[in-house]
Order: structure tokens, then C-alpha cells, then sequence
């Protein structure tokens, strides 16, 4: 009685416009947040894969170090890590003049293995 | 300076002839013939096709390497690159590298077989696992009306099916006629094995490609998840191709 009572009220207050409006709303909006929520995803994908350097994927059929890919690696870096892992090699390399260093940096970055730049380095030393 | 040069000779000599007794721990030599790191043991290395072409997958053969790039981080903004469970579905397996290699050499090599990077294309383009070929999540999310859901399935071996009668429909419920891999629409009764992966255990790419395939009533046991993905694999140190 009372529910009708307020409904006879509602009725007079508002068109049938507005329920129709409520009634669509109730079961559209689980879908339009579902698509937000499949949107946001997306776009944070987009995102995070812009992340990604090329170079950041093993060289294909690659026997190298893999320490070349994405050698974005600074030539300061390279000497750096040179004498902490060998220093032996790192010495070596010090002596060498400023042309065959960039030479040894530049085929690091290109991705040859470490156990290559090391024989270059002694080759270029003793002048092999 | 002469002096230098000489000492410095005689040093390198010593270096070279004696250095590999003291530099054994920076040379180490892995695996059984002469330091190939194989795949497994007794498998050095294996061939896949892609894009029509041989690819040589093997791991880095250098074990000072250590990853860099976005695949050596730890973290990422989690939600939405939050870790997942190492089950999609209990139907679906899960599968590791060397499941992976397995099905490279067999389903895929005899055609019985797709390795699907479900990532959106951004990401595939920025390198993918050999042999892979890319069908992105939001496709295998669609509905099964929808004209790129419909491709996908040809692609996988599905058929779909004409209208299919009451009296069919009720003969197939009760297991009289057809295959338990038919649905009203499909029949998958000679789909191809998939194997879905994507970035990672941090990942949903794949996950709700997975979840898109069983909703359309593709067989459980015809696909299997692989969840290390493309993190991984080149954790490990194996070939990607761009």
C-alpha cells in the first residue's frame, strides 16, 4: 500500500522517459565498465611495450654473449665491467692505442663474445 | 719504455699460455662435448621454421651473460602486470621450455601444432620466440560471431558446422552421434594443438586468450599454456627472432 502509495507520487514526479533511462542504464553499465576496464588494460599495454628496446631480444641463431644485444652499453660501462671480470684482459686493453679500442668497444657492441675480444685484445697487443 | 714493452710481452705470453689454469672459474666449460650449453642435455640445439625460414634455436653460449634490457626487471606496476597462477584452467596444462621444445620439433614441424604469441602486435614486433606466430589476445577474446574469432578457428583446424537439427543436437547430447570436441557451431574434432604464451608469469595476454578459446568450446586438452614466456625464454638465454 505504501509501496504503491509512493510509486502514484514517483509516477507524477517523473515520466516514464526517466525509468525507461534508469532501467537501460542498470543493464548497460556492466558492459560499458567492462569495456573501460578492457580499454585501461590496453592502454597499459600500449605503454609498457614501448618499453621495450628492439635490441632487447636474444640475437636470433645467436652464439654470441648476448652481453652485445641492446648494447646501449657506454664505452665506460664496457672498460668497467672489462676489469672487474678480467682484469688481465683489461690491462692489456688499457695499453692498446685510443683507435683499436674504439675497434674492440664498437665489435662488443655489435655483439661478438667476450672470449673473442679477449684473443683481439692480445692479438692487437702483440701486434698479431 | 722498451723495457716496459718487453716486460709487458713476456706477460702476455705468460698470459696466454698459463691463464687458462687460473681462468679456469671465467672460462667455465658447460655441458658434455667440448662447452656447448645444449637445450637440454644431449640436445645442443634444434631447428624451427619461421616466416618460411630456418631459425637455429640455442641458448647464449657465454656464461658471464646477464641479462639486460626490459626483461631483466624485477617489477612492474602491478595491477595490471600482476603475477598469475601457474594454472589458466585445470583443463589446460601448463607447459615449460622443454615442453616447448618437444612440440617445436613434432606438432610443429608435422603440422599438427601452433605456437601462439597472443600479445597485442606492438610486442611482437619487438621480437617473439621462433616458430610463433602471432594471434593477439583481443582476437581470441571476441565473441564466436565475430569475423576475426571465426578466422582464428579455421586457422586452428576448427570447422564450423551447419545449422545443426533438434533431433542432432539431442543424439549428440546423449553421446549417440558426433565427437565430445563439437559444439552447436564448431566442430574441433581435427583442431590443432596450441601452445599460448606471452610475456610472462606477470602476464594476462595469453590467460585471457586461453579463457576466449574455452569459451567458444574449443577442447581443454588441445591447448596448453606455456607461462615462463618471452621473460623466460630469454632468461634463459635462448634465440627470439625479430
Amino acid at each position: 500500500m505504501v509501496f504503491q502509495a509512493y510509486r502514484g507520487k514517483f509516477n507524477q514526479k517523473h515520466p516514464f522517459w526517466v525509468m525507461t533511462v534508469l532501467i537501460i542504464s542498470f543493464f548497460v553499465t556492466p558492459f560499458s565498465v567492462m569495456a573501460a576496464g578492457d580499454d585501461d588494460y590496453l592502454s597499459a599495454l600500449n605503454q609498457e611495450a614501448k618499453k621495450v628496446g628492439e635490441k632487447d631480444a636474444t640475437p636470433e641463431g645467436s652464439v654470441s654473449t648476448g652481453e652485445s644485444r641492446g648494447n646501449t652499453v657506454s664505452r665506460d660501462t664496457f672498460e668497467t665491467e672489462l676489469k672487474e671480470k678480467y682484469a688481465g684482459s683489461s690491462l692489456f686493453y688499457s695499453k692498446l692505442p685510443e683507435a683499436t679500442q674504439e675497434e674492440i668497444y664498437l665489435d662488443y657492441r655489435d655483439g661478438v663474445s667476450i672470449s673473442v675480444l679477449r684473443k683481439k685484445i692480445m692479438d692487437r697487443f702483440l701486434h698479431r | 719504455m722498451n723495457m716496459f714493452k718487453t716486460v709487458a710481452a713476456v706477460s702476455a705470453v705468460m698470459f696466454v699460455l698459463v691463464g687458462p689454469l687460473f681462468g679456469a672459474d671465467e672460462e667455465v666449460v658447460v655441458g658434455a662435448e667440448g662447452g656447448v650449453i645444449p637445450l637440454y642435455k644431449d640436445k645442443p640445439y634444434l631447428h624451427v621454421i619461421h616466416n618460411g625460414r630456418s631459425v637455429k634455436v640455442q641458448r647464449v653460449q657465454d656464461t658471464d651473460f646477464e641479462l639486460h634490457g626490459y626483461f631483466a626487471k624485477t617489477s612492474r606496476q602491478c595491477p595490471p602486470f600482476c603475477l598469475g597462477p601457474m594454472e589458466v584452467n585445470p583443463l589446460v596444462k601448463t607447459v615449460g621450455e622443454l615442453e616447448v621444445f618437444h612440440f617445436m620439433e613434432n606438432q610443429l614441424r608435422d603440422g599438427t601444432g601452433l605456437l601462439i604469441d597472443a600479445r597485442t602486435p606492438e610486442w611482437h614486433a619487438k621480437g617473439t620466440i621462433p616458430g610463433s606466430i602471432n594471434v593477439p589476445f583481443t582476437t581470441l577474446s571476441k565473441s564466436i560471431d565475430d569475423l576475426e574469432m571465426i578466422e582464428a578457428l579455421e586457422m586452428f583446424g576448427g570447422k564450423p558446422r551447419e545449422k545443426v537439427g533438434t533431433m542432432t543436437k539431442t543424439l549428440e547430447q546423449w553421446g549417440v552421434l558426433g565427437d565430445k570436441n563439437m559444439t552447436d557451431k564448431w566442430d574441433f574434432t581435427n583442431c590443432k594443438e596450441l601452445i599460448l604464451w606471452c610475456n610472462g608469469p606477470a602476464c594476462g595476454q595469453s590467460p585471457r586468450a586461453i579463457m576466449g578459446l574455452l569459451e567458444v568450446g574449443y577442447p581443454p586438452e588441445k591447448i596448453h599454456y606455456y607461462r615462463g614466456g618471452m621473460q623466460v625464454w630469454q632468461l634463459y638465454g635462448l634465440t627470439t627472432v625479430n
